[in-house]
């Protein structure tokens, strides 16, 4: 019995060493390795943000995991999650909104200045969450973002996506327009989502229009995108003091805005200078350098 | 394995960078080792135990191999059903469980039955928690009817027990009827960690921490009326570390820590009995037959062990009260050696840091949030427990987690542990395809 003492005082303290040691590594440095799982792209700026984790917050605030800098993005916006059934975007200020736009309702039906907290998912209004998929184009404020999935949950786990009662369907259709959306429904105050109808093309006279007043050279807006620059833009300028991409002139749901691209030189919008998209108005004018732009056309 | 595999295999490796490959060689511990050896170290610690006093007892080795036989049990069954491999927090809890049988059944041969049912309702419950954490939807369901649950039962069973129980070693923790005891502090440990944790969408949408700061005032209220005051202590640790990931504001927590030292100063000024429950704290030499008598005994006879200890069974703690329980640290140290005792401290504090490296890339900020806050909650209990026997704290009578005697500890630091599990991905073989 005195040997079985003796000889387990040494066994024990080393079989005690060999399974927390082995355990112990095997818990830290066995990890899988972290991954990307998709992307967000900042369509006016072009930048590319990876989502390295399931839950990612966007915002502009410094504390949100991707920091979006347009005063039209709220401080925290919004939360996209990769859950085993797919992703998600979540309305963070989606209680919030609702208790002001009921008060607001109650003051002014008509009124409703508070764009900051929306979001949409291909054009469509997001209550409180809604799934997002591959190539979606997702609007925070008035800011588009495109959301790529780089590793998609649903396939990797096999699984069909299940659809939620509380989720808001987001229809992916490229070929639709992503502007014209029944407004009828946001004014009121309310918010139950549509499906966008077809868009019909608007007639030739009504296309809006930038005019050069110096030249008097006009520049009809189609498309999504249209640069203005001394480069190799859509609507050249002759001014030295203009960069060679200066601005940019976007497409959204609500019209046309514009967005400055030049960093130091600056654009300036009726005598303002510009930090975020800012929405064009009919009679605005564009300073770019020495040179004015007329925008005609007006809201949309 | 065919010449093509074989390449395949070769040109596998040879683009693996260097943390590859250290990934791929610690992905998961051999199981089938671990499992003897953890097997070994069983049977040898419980030989003194099994031929103690010139006698063969067979219900020991009975009960010895039916805890082997479960361990074995466990692994397979999970490899083969639910294809997990990772078992790695198993085996430190399988260890440290059979530590505390051993020692358990040394001391007194009857209690060790109990022990084991109280290991197995913890393997269950910790199976349990584990399948019912996966789903994040339905973790975020349960949060609320669950604090208002646990407010309520630790709340009833303080009623309970003042009217029908009375003090148990100075305080109002245990809920016993017919025969059976248990303590409501414990479960509501675990309803602790499942309340203060959520998810980011939950997170940033209420942004403020009110409700989790009633609850956990609350708790901690009535554990301070109960006059638990060392769980109350690890309540309001965990509480601080579950703010600070919540919120990751430290004025606000450097504000609440003043608050609740001017609270303990208040309580200390005008309830002198409460002070006078820690009055030898730092004095026990002056009164080693008194008040000193348990830490005096806990650092002499630690010492004596030394580093390989004297052997189990041979030493002196075991005669002195709550040798099993509050002072099994001691126990440890004297009879198997403070190498051992170290040992076991380090796998607490590894744990620790296990749930920090895995909480970064866990599915959601509940399952990071948890995991830290479980570990963070079992870390201070060790602290307290171990710091506490050796008069570097206050002795406050909280458990070292595994290894104590008590079915209450027992199963809630299982439950823990599945936090910590929980926010490992690996966890969970068949959703995140880890494999």
């Amino acid at each position: 019995m005195q040997f079985i003492t003796a000889v387990s005082r040494f066994i024990l303290p080393a079989i005690t060493l060999i399974i927390i040691i082995k355990c112990i590594l095997s818990l830290w440095l066995g990890h899988p390795k972290e991954k990307t799982y998709g992307y967000i792209i900042d369509m006016i700026k072009g930048e590319r943000y990876a989502l390295n984790m399931w839950e990612t917050s966007i915002g502009r605030g410094a504390s949100c995991d991707i920091t979006l800098s347009y005063d039209n993005v709220a401080r925290t916006h919004a939360v996209f999650t990769r859950r085993i059934d797919g992703w998600y975007i979540h309305n963070i200020n989606y209680v919030k909104w609702k208790k002001l736009a009921e008060i607001e309702g109650r003051l002014s039906r008509s009124s409703r200045k508070n764009t900051s907290s929306i979001i949409k998912v291909n054009g469509v209004k997001v209550e409180d969450k809604a799934t997002v998929s591959d190539g979606d184009i997702i609007t925070l404020g008035n800011v588009r973002l495109r959301f790529e999935v780089a590793d998609d949950p649903v396939q990797k786990a096999g699984k069909r996506r299940k659809k939620s009662k509380d989720t808001v369907p987001a229809p992916v259709r490229q070929d639709m327009p992503l502007y014209d959306i029944d407004r009828r429904q946001e004014e009121n105050g309310s918010y139950t989502v549509e499906a966008p109808e077809r868009h019909t093309a608007p007639k030739k006279s009504s296309q809006p229009k930038i005019i050069n007043k110096d030249t008097g050279e006009a520049f009809i807006l189609c498309g999504n995108e249209v640069t203005i620059g001394k480069g190799r833009c859509d609507i050249k300028l002759s001014s030295r003091h203009a960069a060679k991409k200066h601005a940019l002139l976007i497409l959204y749901e609500d019209g046309w805005a514009v967005s400055d691209c030049s960093g130091k030189k600056g654009t300036y919008l009726n005598g303002k200078l510009i930090t975020s998209p800012q929405l064009l108005f009919s009679g605005d004018v564009i300073a770019i350098g020495d040179e004015r732009l007329f925008y005609e056309g007006g809201r949309r | 394995m065919t010449r093509k595999k074989r390449l395949e295999k070769g040109l596998a490796a040879s683009t693996m960078t260097g943390g590859d490959r250290i990934r791929r060689k610690y992905k998961y511990v051999d199981r089938a080792f671990i499992l003897t050896m953890l097997t070994v170290f069983q049977l040898v610690s419980f030989i003194p135990v099994v031929f103690s006093d010139g006698k063969v007892y067979f219900k020991i080795i009975l009960q010895l191999l039916f805890y082997i036989s479960f361990e074995w049990f466990y692994v397979g069954v999970m490899r083969i059903f639910v294809k997990k491999v990772n078992f790695e927090l198993e085996f430190i809890a399988f260890f440290l469980s059979g530590i505390g049988l051993c020692l358990t059944a040394s001391v007194n041969k009857d209690s060790m039955f109990k022990q084991l049912i109280t290991v197995i309702a913890g393997i269950l419950v910790y199976d349990i928690l584990l399948w019912y954490l996966q789903d994040i939807k339905r973790v975020m369901f349960i949060r609320t009817p669950l604090a208002v649950f646990s407010l309520l039962f630790l709340g009833a069973s303080f009623v309970y027990i003042r009217l029908f129980v009375g003090q148990i070693n100075g305080a109002y923790n245990w809920l016993s009827f017919s025969g059976f005891s248990l303590q409501p502090s414990e479960f509501v440990k675990i309803a602790f960690v499942f309340v203060g944790a959520a998810s980011l969408d939950k997170l940033l949408a209420s942004k403020n921490i009110y409700m989790f700061i009633v609850f956990a005032m609350g708790c901690i209220g009535v554990l301070f009326l109960m006059k638990d005051f060392g769980t109350a202590l690890i309540f309001f640790f965990t509480f601080i570390v579950i703010s600070f990931m919540r919120s990751g504001d430290l004025r606000t927590l450097v504000f609440i820590c003043a608050i609740a030292l001017l609270g303990a100063l208040q309580i200390i000024y005008f309830r002198p009995h409460v002070a006078a429950r820690f009055a030898s704290y730092r004095h026990v030499w002056e009164d080693i037959y008194g008040r000193g008598y348990q830490q005096t005994r806990v650092l002499i006879y630690s010492v004596s062990g030394g580093l390989f200890g004297v052997g189990i069974g041979n030493g002196c703690l075991r005669n002195v009260y709550a040798s099993t329980t509050d002072l099994v640290f001691g126990l440890i140290c004297e009879e198997m050696g403070i190498f051992i005792g170290v040992i076991i401290v380090v796998a607490f504090a590894s744990i620790a840091i296990y749930a920090m490296i895995s909480s970064r890339s866990a599915p959601s900020t509940f399952y990071s949030i948890s995991a830290c806050s479980a570990a963070a909650m079992i870390l201070f209990q060790t602290c307290l427990n171990i710091f506490g026997i050796t008069d570097l704290l206050p002795l406050t009578g909280v458990t070292l987690p595994f290894i104590s005697q008590g079915g209450s500890s027992m199963i809630c630091t299982w439950a823990l542990f599945a936090f910590i599990k929980a926010a490992d991905v690996r966890a969970y073989p068949k959703i995140y395809k880890t494999n």
